[in-house]
């Protein structure tokens, strides 16, 4: 049963099916993460609630959200009604959308979501610590981040990343190694955060947050709940 | 001898973790060092959330207990450079985020106290407190402190 959500709520979706279980490892990090996810909500005045199958979404909840932050990966079982829901909430500025770590790498099979979120995941090459470039240091996500930012990741690599995104964060090509095993060289270089309005609504995606170590940095979590705090237009 | 009962146990200690400054891991002072408080993390960090008495079983929270106490030992052969320095055990502070009237803080704190005397034997007895408490950093369900006497070198 899906508890009920509100205006002032914040969904935070965290189905990684086929990958909760796998070898992949992948995200035995999701109980930190919806630690974190909550505290960042709740200060952008939203409470959060964890949702780990859509399947049980009850459609009120969807209707009235604020907010909906994905963990997702693969193809997540929003049904056509839901997709409809969320693509008209968030184009009105009803519903902000959050997009965290791997969300960009689900739901291949609805068109709309690499919109929706901003690009599309294209593998990641690299795990490693980068001195990530702070693109645009004027907004919430990233203005107590300075010029550069130390920070240890998977580095994710995207396509079809839109034109209209405002790029926050992206990591200069010197710091990969461009030879290593699927590695690309996309126009728009190595984005790891960004966020644009899409209609009236708005988006915040960051690709970081894989090891647990995010989920008790404070530069990190200051990054999320800048972005949510944007993306629900409670801060400046 | 401790180092070589490390690997009879055949048990992988996690990290080490250290905390965040301006704190540090563990304090060496006086022939004695105390580890900061560890949570129960796997060797990829990760660790379980919430209270024991409503969403952990006392399984669950024995098993992190545990967790706890290698992370610990993790934390004191980073500092020491070797389990060897240890001449045993003082004493360990078990906290345990739990919900209003829950009781069984000994046993949840039995899984650390075990672990140590598995690798220490009676020089890994201790004396201890198990203290329940409304919620620990992360929403970590339990948090161990150990405090070990230091040989005397040369």
């Amino acid at each position: 049963m899906t508890p009920g959500a509100t205006s002032s709520s914040l969904l935070f979706v965290t189905q990684v099916a086929p990958y909760s279980d796998g070898p992949a490892g992948v995200h035995g990090v999701l109980d930190q993460a919806a630690v974190g996810v909550a505290e960042c909500a709740e200060l952008a005045g939203l409470a959060a609630t964890r949702i780990d199958d859509v399947r049980d979404l009850e459609a009120a909840a969807l209707e009235e959200a604020r907010a909906l932050a994905l963990f997702t990966i693969g193809e997540t079982p929003w049904s056509a009604s839901q997709r409809d829901t969320i693509a008209h909430r968030m184009r009105a500025g009803d519903l902000a959308l959050v997009a965290i770590h791997s969300a960009t790498d689900a739901c291949y099979g609805w068109d709309d979501y690499g919109r929706l979120v901003g690009a599309r995941f294209d593998g990641h090459p690299w795990t490693q610590a980068v001195d990530v470039a702070v693109e645009d240091a004027d907004h919430p996500a990233t203005r107590h981040l300075g010029g550069s930012w130390r920070w240890h990741d998977e580095v994710y690599q995207f396509r079809d990343l839109r034109p209209d995104a405002r790029v926050l964060l992206r990591v200069p090509l010197e710091q990969l190694d461009l030879g290593a095993s699927g590695a690309k060289q996309p126009p728009f270089g190595f984005p790891l955060s960004w966020c644009f309005t899409e209609g009236e609504g708005r988006v915040f995606s960051t690709s970081l947050g894989h090891f647990p170590a995010a989920w008790e940095s404070p530069a990190y979590l200051r990054h999320l709940a800048g972005g949510i705090g944007w993306a629900v237009d409670a801060v400046e | 001898m401790f180092e070589a009962r490390l690997e009879a146990l055949g048990v992988r200690l996690p990290g080490p973790f250290p905390p965040h400054d301006p704190l540090d891991a563990v304090v060496i002072h006086g022939g004695s060092a105390r580890t900061s408080g560890c949570l129960p993390r796997d060797e990829a960090g990760h660790f379980p959330v919430g209270l024991l008495g409503r969403d952990l079983t006392i399984a669950d929270g024995v098993a992190s207990a545990e967790r706890c106490a290698w992370n610990a030992v993790s934390l004191l052969r980073a500092a020491l450079g070797s389990l060897d320095r240890i001449e045993r055990v003082l004493t360990l502070s078990v906290f345990i985020a739990c919900v209003d009237g829950f009781a069984e803080q000994p046993q949840v704190a039995d899984g650390a106290s075990h672990a140590l005397v598995r690798l220490f034997g009676d020089a890994g007895r201790h004396s201890r407190s198990a203290i329940g408490v409304a919620a620990l950093p992360r929403k970590a369900p339990v948090e161990v402190e150990v405090t070990v006497a230091l040989r005397r070198e040369g």
